[in-house]
């Protein structure tokens, strides 16, 4: 019994290097299916400072979020997500605070009585429109890619009634 | 009884074989791991993906904008590479993007430079203050805290910090901040 005990935490000490260094990957890109139409947004370089964009888009949840965003750039692209004849604003904040070496922080804004609300906030280094999913809603579909055989595969985020999440 | 001495100085031996891994991880290993991951494990410098990103770190064209390695162009937010490349990146033998992929110092220059600056920045933000504690029971370190903003810059890093872990940023492929801030822990960091 005491032998079994000892090479237990002797086996255990063995294994304390690689536990303390391992994080466990998660994949969480998704074949697109074939019958799936996207289609990929263009940002439009509209803004030299964020406070060029609060001047446009004053009112909403995102306002104190986007002063924090420092010295970045704004793209925009204006798409109709949800077929209600309005507009929602696709924003890419390109700076040292939002970037990462490849993805931009990404924040889609709904309209509203009272200006804008955010219904999507992430990542990404390209946003596409999926299929139409819950109440209407177009899924997005973050770093979008095709592979040697033609397969598309990107990270589906889905209507949840409020705001986008994850699929 | 031997057994037990036995067991007793193996379990000695490997928890200072730990002790020493932990303390012996330079910068060049923290870049190593860093090349290794985001170039799909194979470490390639010539590495490149589909939406135009490069080398065996990935770059984008605003990452290397912001190295002073290039110029940028009329399209920021497509890796088209149709602009100039800059003085610090000729000075490597860098004038376009396939002198890019095909030359290691200076994507090793440009790693190194942007990791300055991302550590810049998460001072300014005042985000090194979390070293040394447990956020969403991860603990924070620098390298840690380098390597998450090299996945959703320094502003995602913050979000995770400032939440007390409650909001877990993910990059476009779904990889969550917590997975590159443990993956990259403990490394040694020359930046102040």
């Amino acid at each position: 019994m005491r032998r079994q005990s000892g090479l237990v935490i002797c086996l255990f000490a063995a294994a304390l290097p690689l536990l303390s260094s391992t994080a466990v990957a998660e994949d969480r890109r998704r074949p697109i299916p074939k019958e799936v139409e996207t289609e990929l947004i263009r940002f439009e370089p509209a803004y030299a400072t964020v406070s060029g964009f609060l001047d446009k888009y004053p009112q909403g949840d995102f306002v104190e979020r986007f002063r924090e965003a420092g010295q970045a750039k704004v793209g925009l692209a204006l798409k109709d997500l949800n077929g209600d004849g309005k507009q929602e604003v696709i924003a890419i904040l390109a700076g040292p605070v939002t970037c990462g070496a490849r993805d931009c922080e990404v924040v889609i804004l709904a309209p509203t009585d009272r200006g804008y609300r955010t219904v999507f906030d992430g990542f990404a280094s390209s946003i596409a429109l999926g299929a139409k999913a819950k109440d209407g809603w177009r899924d997005v579909i973050t770093n979008l890619a095709t592979d040697r055989d033609n397969v598309r595969s990107g990270v589906i985020w889905t209507w949840t009634g409020e705001r986008y999440a994850i699929r | 009884m031997r057994f037990d001495r036995l067991a007793l100085a193996l379990t000695t031996f490997f928890v200072l074989c730990g002790g020493l891994n932990a303390a012996s991880k330079s910068f060049d290993d923290y870049l190593d791991a860093l090349g290794q991951r985001e170039s799909g494990g194979r470490g390639d410098y010539k590495a490149t993906n589909p939406a135009g990103y490069l080398g065996r770190y990935q770059f984008g064209e605003l990452a290397l904008v912001d190295c002073l390695f290039y110029e940028g162009d009329s399209t920021p937010y497509d890796n088209d590479w149709v602009g100039k490349w800059l003085i610090d990146a000729a000075k490597l033998g860098v004038k376009s993007k396939d002198d890019f992929l095909d030359t290691p110092k200076a994507q090793d220059a440009a790693i190194w430079r942007y990791s300055e600056l991302q550590w810049r920045t998460i001072v300014q933000l005042k985000l090194d203050q979390y070293d040394g504690k447990t956020i969403g029971g991860v603990a924070i370190t620098k390298s840690g805290m380098l390597g998450g903003a090299h996945l959703v810059g320094a502003g995602g890093l913050r979000k995770f910090l400032r939440s007390n872990g409650q909001t877990v940023p993910t990059d476009g492929n779904g990889t969550k901040i917590t997975e590159y801030i443990q993956l990259f822990a403990s490394y040694d960091v020359p930046f102040k």
